[in-house]
């Protein structure tokens, strides 16, 4: 078990060292520089000054190594757009945004998703059933933008029930978390009913019932514990989902989370901040990708005995 | 029919001997006894059976006769439009819909059918080449992969992983980037950053499928490497290839569409259903229905990809057979 975790934990690095690479290439390769829609306002030498303050005029190699070793002590570097504002310090104001926003859309589809995807697997075949199904052929079938759009217009324009923008009250949370969480609730709704009736046709499950115990017990315990690891292995990708989606949404809603910025940092053609808000992203879902990983280890015992 | 009254003719041609043979004593058969000796039902290939599942989703069918009824329209429906997608009226901007504009127009007084038009061809050739050109890298790699086994699809499998871990808007967003919007890139980033998941698929089919004894038949018999690959194991996976194809195309256009709400979609004056979704975002409050068509335009094309793709996945899995 240990070698396996130290396996997949190097693989996770090696991933993350590629994503690095490939967006420090990449954004190098972006035509036209930074600082070209204020060329002709500067003389030559500030703009010389200006290339060397960012280390633009190094050769690519000895960018790159710069780069990682800043990188390694956790230096992301410095803002072209902001002049004096780190990286990190515009990631960490965006950070509480995006995190409660995801961590909240997590939470509800979770919940839904379970709620759903067990009432539609224990009553098959009846309205209950057909609804939860109808509710995720929906959900698995709409955008998240197409819903956001949806819900602005009917609640927030039409109603003026919740507000349009920013995340400052609760009610506010309402309709980026909606419109983030459709699409999981709708893929964990089909899976844990899928999972769920297949734990339930096992033997012990017949056996459970024949010693008499309590439906409750033999969903909840029994049949819910081996439900669980097909479901596991999907929350992972569904968390990475989220915090891609949440950029999409936090644009729509214009929430101040790092899904914006990294946006903005696109239009003002801001570099170190576009690459670093990338490279951050990539390592989030590539952690909690890990740690799903990690769970499913501890909830399977039969990986244990793999490698 | 004809056979079973040879049959009874002969027996009587046995007895011909003691039997004054006259053709009255010839019997024919009625018509409910023609088949009595016919067992077999009638052979299907693979392909006719899944039509036959096909055939009986409801809503499969109804999703393919939309697609297909939305691609004759977004071919030929601008050609017979008055209108082009990039003509400007500013004095007739912002009109709600009306017979001459049945979509309205948008703040530039275009067409918005006629845009709607354009950005559905865009979209689906965003959504099939993207899918298409996926479909080949992730057949061909994950083949290889699955038939070679061993250190190659080790290494092989690492880079699929390493690709599979990154999010893939990351990479679309990254090459739309250094090389520009245009209909052509935005293409060939989803492709590029998304075969992974086929080439999973297609590799887990052929590791399985190369175990089989008819594999080694055809390898007993001489069939070279990439027949045997070709037409024993990957036209025998073409069920899970189909099924990913089809639920790639409403990623595409998934992605493609995201591109555009963050700005990096297909450049104007052209325009998807994606950009024009993004575009009438700001004014949405005053002219709800520029934004209602191109988006009901999406939701319509996501349903009826995803019901077929079940309608597929169903007609394809030999475990559900009726």
């Amino acid at each position: 078990m240990v070698k396996y975790l130290m396996k997949r934990i190097l693989m996770s690095l090696l991933t993350l060292f590629v994503l690095i690479t490939v967006t420090f290439v990449m954004v190098r390769l972006v035509p036209g520089g930074p600082f070209d829609a204020d060329i002709a306002e500067m003389t030559p030498e500030a703009y010389a000054n200006l290339m060397a303050r960012y280390g633009i005029d190094q050769p690519l190699p000895v960018q790159y190594k710069m780069y990682m070793q800043n990188l390694f002590k956790g230096d992301l570097g410095e803002s072209l757009q902001y002049t004096g504002v780190e990286v990190a310090e515009l990631i960490g104001r965006g950070l509480s945004a995006t995190l409660s926003l995801t961590f909240i859309a997590v939470l509800v589809a979770l919940i839904i998703g379970f709620g759903l995807g067990i009432a539609a697997a224990l009553m098959p075949n009846t309205w209950v059933d057909r609804l939860c199904m109808a509710i995720s052929t929906i959900g698995i079938s709409l955008p998240n933008y197409v819903v956001a759009i949806g819900l602005m217009y009917l609640l927030a324009l039409k109603l003026s029930l919740l507000p349009v923008t920013g995340l400052s009250s609760p009610a506010a949370y309402v309709m980026p978390v909606i419109a983030l969480a459709l699409n999981p609730i709708a893929n964990l709704t089909k899976l844990v009913k899928t999972s769920l009736i297949d734990a339930l046709n096992q033997d012990y499950v017949t056996m459970a019932k024949s010693k008499g115990l309590s439906q409750v017990k033999i969903v909840g315990i029994h049949a819910m514990k081996n439900a669980l690891l097909p479901i596991v292995s999907y929350v992972a990708p569904m968390i990475a989902n989220l915090l891609i989606g949440s950029f999409v949404v936090e644009n729509m809603f214009t929430i101040p989370g790092i899904g914006t910025m990294l946006a903005t940092s696109i239009t003002n053609r801001d570099y170190t901040t576009l690459s670093g808000m990338i490279i951050f992203y990539g390592a989030g879902v590539l952690v909690f990708a890990l740690l799903a990983d990690l769970a499913y280890v501890f909830i399977d015992p039969r990986v244990k005995f793999e490698d | 029919m004809k056979q079973s009254a040879t049959i009874r003719v002969r027996n009587f041609e046995k007895e011909q001997a003691t039997i004054d043979w006259t053709p009255e004593l010839v019997e024919k058969l009625d018509d409910s006894e023609k088949d009595t000796g016919f067992i077999a039902i009638e052979s299907t290939t693979f392909l006719q059976d899944a039509w036959r599942k096909f055939k009986k989703n409801k809503l499969a069918l109804v999703g393919a006769g939309f697609l297909i009824l939305l691609i004759l329209v977004c071919a030929f429906g601008p050609m017979l439009s008055p209108y082009t997608y990039d003509q400007i009226d500013l004095f007739n901007s912002n009109q709600a819909p009306t017979a001459e504009h049945w979509f309205g127009t948008d703040s530039l007084g275009r067409d918005l059918f006629v845009r709607v038009l354009i950005g559905g061809r865009i979209s689906l050739t965003v959504g099939v080449v993207s899918a298409l050109i996926n479909l080949v890298i992730g057949t061909i790699y994950g083949g290889i992969s699955g038939y070679f086994g061993g250190r190659i699809d080790q290494i092989m499998m690492r880079i699929v992983d390493i690709i599979y871990s990154i999010p893939t808007m990351l990479y679309v967003l990254l090459i739309t980037m250094v090389f520009g919007s245009s209909i052509g890139t935005v293409i060939a980033a989803i492709a590029i950053s998304s075969w992974a998941g086929m080439a999973r698929i297609v590799r887990g089919q052929v590791l399985t499928l190369k175990e089989q004894e008819y594999a080694l038949a055809a390898k007993a018999l001489g069939a070279n490497t990439w027949r045997i690959l070709i037409k024993h194991l990957l036209l025998n996976s073409i069920g899970p290839i189909i099924v990913t194809v089809t639920l790639n195309i409403p990623a595409a256009i998934f992605s493609e569409a995201f591109l555009s709400f963050v700005g990096c979609g297909i450049a104007i004056p052209m325009a998807s259903w994606g950009t024009l979704s993004s575009e009438s975002l700001r004014t949405v409050m005053a002219y709800p229905y520029q934004m209602f068509f191109p988006v009901a335009a999406i939701c319509l094309t996501m349903f009826s990809l995803n019901f077929i793709g079940d309608g597929f996945n169903d007609a394809f899995d030999p475990r559900r057979s009726k």
